[in-house]
């Protein structure tokens, strides 16, 4: 037993769970893809909004790509922020719960340092996200296929790949609450707010349009799959942006870890 | 002797302003030292500050030479330690601690782990939820032993343990001290912190009020003593060693410090109907001993 995989046993329930919550979803949403798939309907209505609420929709794209402009509006958009509730949750409990229940002693008492033990933590944090995510992308891919369409391969893996980054940086913020609140409940929360208020805040700025720019302050700012599947453009700024922000969250959860009392 | 453990000026202040005051102590090597306080007094903050487990608010302390702060992780290495009451992980079974407890410290020669597993009865295959308190406690004393550590700190080692145990925990101990490593532990009972130290520290409200070997403490050894009698009882306030005498009626109660032999000749003198002797309480030994308050 190495402190990696004792990481990753501890999140594999509820890893297993919310898998399983997302993959039924998916294959719900899908389920319904023959009804739209050669339906132009959904484009007329979208036709008749403002052109704001147009954009957040992914107007070009269900003009252009009905059955993905319907699974981005079914899907697709919440995905992040599903998948970001569930880093926030699991990078909250990573210290916080272990603090509440004075589990420290033991693994501090063993020659380690505090970094390490974050680090491989964290670690095994990102390596469930990358399971969660790869497992979702497989599941839209498969999905379609099953209902007799060909899926946009490339396009729906940079969208995983860019729902990764987003939540990567969800997680390292609620890992830094985790290491910073004063126990478990108030961590969770952090972890919950981290996750949904830029999903909020980015869709508010989005529908008013009065300053676009401002979204990409928050991470959800980033994640704009119709622009990934009409384009297949590789992310290069979220990747950077979204990464370097992952790494000084966390650099401050582990100073913050560091410095404080177990 | 070579110190294994030393602490100055050892300091750990809470915001309750509660912790470790400034404390001074050298525990020599192959020596077992027992650290005796009530609960609060501030053990545990002793021994989490030796082991670089908590920030010092002032003072050094050194293991095997060695900076418990900045030489932690070596620290840790050398060093075997118990926590008082253990937290370990519910789904994990003990040997799957153990594995990484072994694995971190890069051990593969598991013979001392088995040993004392074997002598302790450990049971490694199940799951801690499925373990009883004592049946923890075994595997968390394991998990401090299993690396052969120079030195060991045991938080409160004993607590949740059969008195078996606790007499094969104890014989144990005494031949790791045999074998030269040095052994530090913290307990509240007085006669379990008798029966296997060398010297003793006694910690009250985070300050060390006293550090003594056990010969001393044996001389000076306190009993609270209640007598009954059917009429009015002797005067016990004239006999050696009598200490707080408090009368009510045909019932006298009083604490008696040192030798006995003069309370047996005025017992003898004047036998009553009944009579209890028991182990004083630290309270009671603070009072006696140092003059302090109830905490």
């Amino acid at each position: 037993m190495t402190l990696y995989r004792m990481a990753l046993r501890q999140q594999f329930v509820s890893w297993l769970i919310w898998a399983i919550v997302v993959v039924l979803g998916v294959a719900t949403v899908v389920s319904a893809a023959p009804a739209v798939a050669d339906s132009h309907a959904l484009a007329a209505l979208l036709g008749d909004l403002p052109a704001s609420v147009r954009a957040v929709m992914g107007g070009t794209l269900m003009v252009r790509r009905p059955l993905d402009g319907y699974l981005y509006i079914k899907l697709l958009m919440y995905l992040p922020l599903l998948i970001g509730i569930f880093a926030g949750f699991q990078a909250s409990s990573l210290l916080a719960r272990e603090m509440d229940h004075r589990r420290f002693d033991f693994l501090l008492g063993l020659p380690l340092t505090r970094r390490r033990l974050l680090l491989v933590r964290l670690t095994a944090l990102v390596t469930s996200q990358v399971a969660m995510w790869a497992v979702t992308i497989l599941a839209v891919i498969v999905s379609i296929r099953q209902q007799g369409f060909r899926p946009d391969v490339l396009g729906y893996v940079l969208v995983g790949y860019s729902g990764l980054l987003v939540t990567l940086a969800t997680a390292t913020g609620a890992l830094w609450a985790s290491a910073a609140a004063r126990d478990y409940a108030t961590a969770a929360r952090w972890g919950l707010g981290i996750a949904a208020v830029p999903f909020v805040y980015d869709l508010a700025v989005r529908l008013a349009t009065a300053s676009p720019g401002w979204r990409y302050v928050l991470p959800y700012g980033y994640y704009d799959p119709p622009h990934l599947l009409l384009t297949h453009a590789f992310p290069w700024l979220a990747t950077f942006v979204l990464l370097a922000a992952s790494a000084l969250l966390t650099y401050g959860a582990v100073r913050t870890f560091e410095g404080r009392e177990v | 002797m070579t110190a294994a453990i030393e602490a100055e000026n050892l300091q750990k202040v809470y915001r309750s302003g509660r912790g470790v005051l400034g404390i001074d102590f050298e525990i020599g090597e192959g020596e077992i030292f027992g650290f005796l306080g009530p609960n609060g007094a501030g053990k545990t903050t002793t021994i989490r500050s030796l082991l670089g487990l908590t920030h010092l608010t002032a003072g050094r302390a050194r293991i095997a030479g060695r900076d418990v702060v900045r030489d932690s992780v070596e620290v840790r290495r050398i060093t075997g330690y118990l926590p008082g009451d253990p937290a370990l992980y519910d789904t994990m079974t003990g040997r799957q601690h153990l594995d990484l407890a072994l694995g971190l410290r890069a051990i593969r020669d598991r013979r001392h782990a088995t040993a004392i597993a074997e002598r302790l009865e450990v049971e490694l295959d199940r799951r801690i939820r499925q373990l009883s308190r004592g049946n923890r406690q075994k595997v968390a004393i394991l998990l401090a032993m299993a690396h052969d550590p120079q030195v060991l700190l045991l938080d409160e080692p004993t607590s949740g343990l059969d008195p078996l145990v606790q007499d094969a925990f104890r014989d144990l101990l005494r031949e790791e001290q045999r074998r030269g490593k040095t052994i530090f532990f913290s307990s509240h009972v007085l006669p379990e912190v008798e029966t296997l130290s060398d010297r003793v520290g006694i910690i009250r409200d985070g300050r060390l009020v006293a550090v003594d070997t056990v010969e001393a403490l044996r001389r000076s050894r306190l009993r609270a003593v209640q007598l009954r009698y059917e009429g009015e009882p002797p005067d016990f306030a004239l006999v050696t060693g009598v200490r707080g005498l408090e009368v009510q009626g045909p019932a006298v109660r009083f604490h008696i410090v040192g030798d006995t032999a003069a309370l047996f000749r005025a017992l003898a003198e004047h036998p009553p109907v009944d009579v209890t002797i028991t182990e004083p309480s630290l309270e009671e030994v603070f009072r006696t001993y140092y003059g302090g308050r109830p905490s």
